[in-house]
Parts: C-alpha cells; structure tokens; sequence
C-alpha cells in the first residue's frame, strides 16, 4: 500500500489526532508542513489539495481528502487496522459516529484561539465576554464527558480505546496548555485521559505535542476555571 | 425485524433526512413526535433517549442512537440498504463523510444561522432582528454554496459522487428550510440548481409528504423574503 501524503500542522487538534493515529497504527506517512501562521494554507499549491484551505488534509492512492473524522475512518478502514478503533459492529460504531458528529457543535478547543492567537499572536485587545461564553461550553462539554460519554465505560461510549478518543483527548490537550485541568472534579474524565495517553503511547504523545508545549510554556499562560 | 422507534419533529432539517431515508428504504418505523413548541425535547421520558435533548433520535430495541448522521450511518448497515446511500468502498465513503463532516461548520451553520436569526428570534421568539448575525450566517451560507457548486459537484452529479447518497438528504434539507424565507440556492448557482432538480426527482412524492409541517408552521407566521445573493 502507497504512503500516505499528510499536511499538517502542530498547533491544530485534528492534524494531530491523525498524526497520533498513523503513528500508534504504524501507517506510512510523509509528514509536509502547512505553516498556517504564515498563511500557507491558501497557497495555490495547497489550495489544489484542498480548496477548503484547512488543515488536515491527506492524499492517498491518488485521491485528496480532507476533514480529520473522514480521515480517521478511512485510514482505519483502508489500512485494516484493529477493529477496536473503528468498529465493525454497527451498534459499537454507532456509538463512536454520534461522538464524532456531536463534537463539531460542541467544539473546546477554539478557547486556544481566543486567549493565545488573538490577543497573543495577533496582539489584539483580550475579548472577555467571548472567553466567558467558550469557558462555559467547556464545563457543559466536561460535564457531558463525565455523565454520558464515559458513564459506565472506560473510553467514549465504549470498553476499548476508539478514534473517537484519539480525536477529544487530543482536543482537550490545546485547554491543558492553557493552565486547565480538565480532570479536576471530575474522575472519569481524569481516569479516561490516562487511559488513552496510555494506549496511544506518553512518548509518542508527548513528542507530537512537543511544539506546541514549547510555545506556549514560553508564554506562561495559566486560565482561570472551574 | 421489528421496527425502529423514531423520534422526531419535522420542522427540524436532520429530522427530515432521517425521515425521507426510512420512506425511500422501506424501513419499518414507529414515529413518536416530539412537540418541540411545547419542549417536549426537554421532557424527563425523551432526556432517557436522548439526554442531549434534541431531535432526531432513534431507538433499536434497547439501544438509542443520536445524531441524524450517526442514526443514518447506522440503519444504512444495518438495513443494507443500496449502496449508493453510503458505498462500502473506502474512497468512496471517505468522500460522503467529508461531505458530511465539513456539514456542520458550513452548510448547516450557515443555513441554520439564517433561519434562527431571520425567522425564530423575531417571529416566534418575538426579539429584535439581530443584522448582525443574520449578514455573518448569510456569508457563511454563500461560502458553504460556492464550496458545493465549484467543488463537491464538480463533475458529479450527486455530492462527491454519481449517485444519491446521505449526504445529498442533509444538504437539501438545510436548503428546503430556507426556501421558506424565499432564498433559492439555485439563483446563481447552475450545478446546486440542477443538483437539487435531480435529488428531488430521487426523492419522488416522499418530498412533498415529509415537507408538510415546515410548510404549514411557516405558513402561519408572517414571513417575508430575506435577501440573499
């Protein structure tokens, strides 16, 4: 099977879900850099891979696809990989489907944006009444975390690890660089992260995070929240 | 096989989706309105079945699936439906998931975004018009619509594909809702026109059938046409 062509870039959650994916997976990959700080992503050579300029995007066999849940099944079903990421059994997938669609509304890791790149990055003034707004979804999305999606189970509405997992541990890591402890008062969700930073490998995990953590322990950020 | 619990209210654009795939396939299905203007939704018996509180849900004997993507996905295999609905090959399903993925942030919020600014705030919920809103979801529409005519229907004539899929029921059920407020998305857009002609004609009487409550819910407000380019 050809190598998978995989633009990425470090500071994006869902390139490096797929990035931890085909790592713990063992799935070849060429690793090409879309600097979205410096806007690469609209570049024409990149805007022919992906016309939605975004990042994850792979091309494989000759076809481009971009959206890191598509990409995570695909890559779990085209290179056969344990059933346990990607379930064969309908009702054990559709379990880690309904995660997959359910996070594009309840998304936590856009806070990242709002308290590093555009007061930091993009030195523009701290926006409050948003950074309240996203803080509060994030309590709502933590305590769903707690009291449904981990209720009775060891990983999301499951006993093994999935891509579900892959796809929100990697997301919340973006509120652990910002001072937030997502465990604190909440014992499922502390147990699952271990769990899953366990299964995926903790030097794997922490060599994917390694420019990202480096970043932003250079900017000393430490957010308040319950 | 026994039949499927469904949940649901038909004013709700993924609600219709469901609905229209169980009518084309045939598969047998108890409906159980929820009455969303009364917040049925939030009701301690619904919160069982969906404790997100929201429409559509279904449930598979004792098993409750969420997320009208997700309930499709699931009766598409457990139903083996055709598989046009949503191919088994790994490429081609990749493509329909993209399409469904990329949904959310795009078409749905766009769509969505105008409907919920321009008719439920000041019409039901009787507030002020927030323009505001209503210009930041209406550019987000017009991308999402470009998007789909310059590179999802790009030499298909169906989403990423030759044939009608989930996808196609998603997307035309954002746009059947924004119909009601006189916005065509196939004015400037000849593929989106001819798309939405075809996905139709798939559909066949279902369509009218299953558009019957937004219709008349619409009917009963005093709904203007919103610009829209």
């Amino acid at each position: 099977m050809s190598k998978v062509d995989f633009y990425s870039f470090f500071a994006s959650p869902p390139c490096r879900a797929v990035h931890i994916f085909m790592e713990a997976n063992k799935i070849p990959f060429e690793y090409h850099n879309v600097d979205l700080v410096k806007d690469e992503q609209h570049s024409e050579a990149y805007l022919k891979i992906n016309p939605h300029a975004k990042v994850p995007a792979i091309v494989h066999d000759g076809f481009a696809l971009s959206e890191s849940n598509a990409i995570l099944q695909y890559l779990a079903q085209k290179f056969k990989t344990e059933d346990h990421w990607y379930p064969s059994d309908s009702i054990k997938r559709a379990k880690v489907d309904e995660y997959l669609h359910w996070r594009h509304s309840n998304n936590t890791s856009v806070l990242f944006f709002w308290v590093i790149i555009a007061p930091i990055v993009r030195k523009q003034p701290r926006n409050e009444e948003i950074i309240k707004e996203k803080k509060a979804k994030i309590t709502e999305v933590l305590n769903h975390f707690e009291n449904y999606f981990l209720k009775d189970h060891k990983f999301i509405n499951s006993d093994d690890i999935s891509i579900a997992d892959v796809s929100a541990v990697i997301e919340f890591q973006q509120l652990v660089y910002l001072g937030i402890d997502i465990g604190k008062n909440r014992p499922n969700v502390k147990a699952w992260r271990e769990r899953v930073i366990a299964k995926l490998g903790p030097s794997s995990f922490d060599s994917i995070h390694q420019p990202l953590a480096k970043m932003t322990e250079s900017m000393g950020i430490k957010e308040d929240f319950e | 096989m026994s039949k499927i619990d469904f949940y649901s209210h038909l004013a709700s654009q993924p609600c219709r989706a469901v609905q229209i795939f169980l009518k084309m396939n045939n598969i047998p299905h108890e409906y159980h309105l929820i009455d969303l203007p009364k917040e049925e939704q939030t009701s301690e018996a619904y919160l069982k079945i969906n404790p997100f509180g929201k429409v559509p849900a279904i449930k598979d004997g004792d098993f409750c699936v969420i997320e009208s993507m997700a309930i499709l996905q699931y009766l598409a295999a457990k139903f083996s439906t055709p598989d046009h609905w949503y191919p088994k090959d790994a490429a081609a399903r990749a493509k329909i998931n993209e399409y469904l993925n990329w949904h959310h942030s795009n078409t749905r919020e766009g769509a969505t975004g105008v409907f919920f600014n321009a008719v439920i705030l000041p019409k039901i919920r009787h507030q002020p018009r927030n323009e505001e809103a209503i210009t930041t979801a209406k550019t987000k529409l017009s991308a999402a619509l470009d998007m789909i005519e310059n590179y999802f229907l790009e030499g298909h004539s169906f989403i990423s594909s030759n044939d009608i899929s989930i996808a196609d029921l998603f997307a035309l059920c954002e746009f059947s809702q924004i119909e009601r407020i006189g916005i065509d998305v196939g004015k400037k857009r000849p593929n989106i026109k001819a798309w939405r002609e075809r996905v139709i004609a798939k559909i066949g009487s279902h369509y009218d059938e299953v558009h019957e409550t937004i219709i008349s819910f619409t009917k009963r407000i005093d709904l203007s046409t919103e610009p829209f380019e």
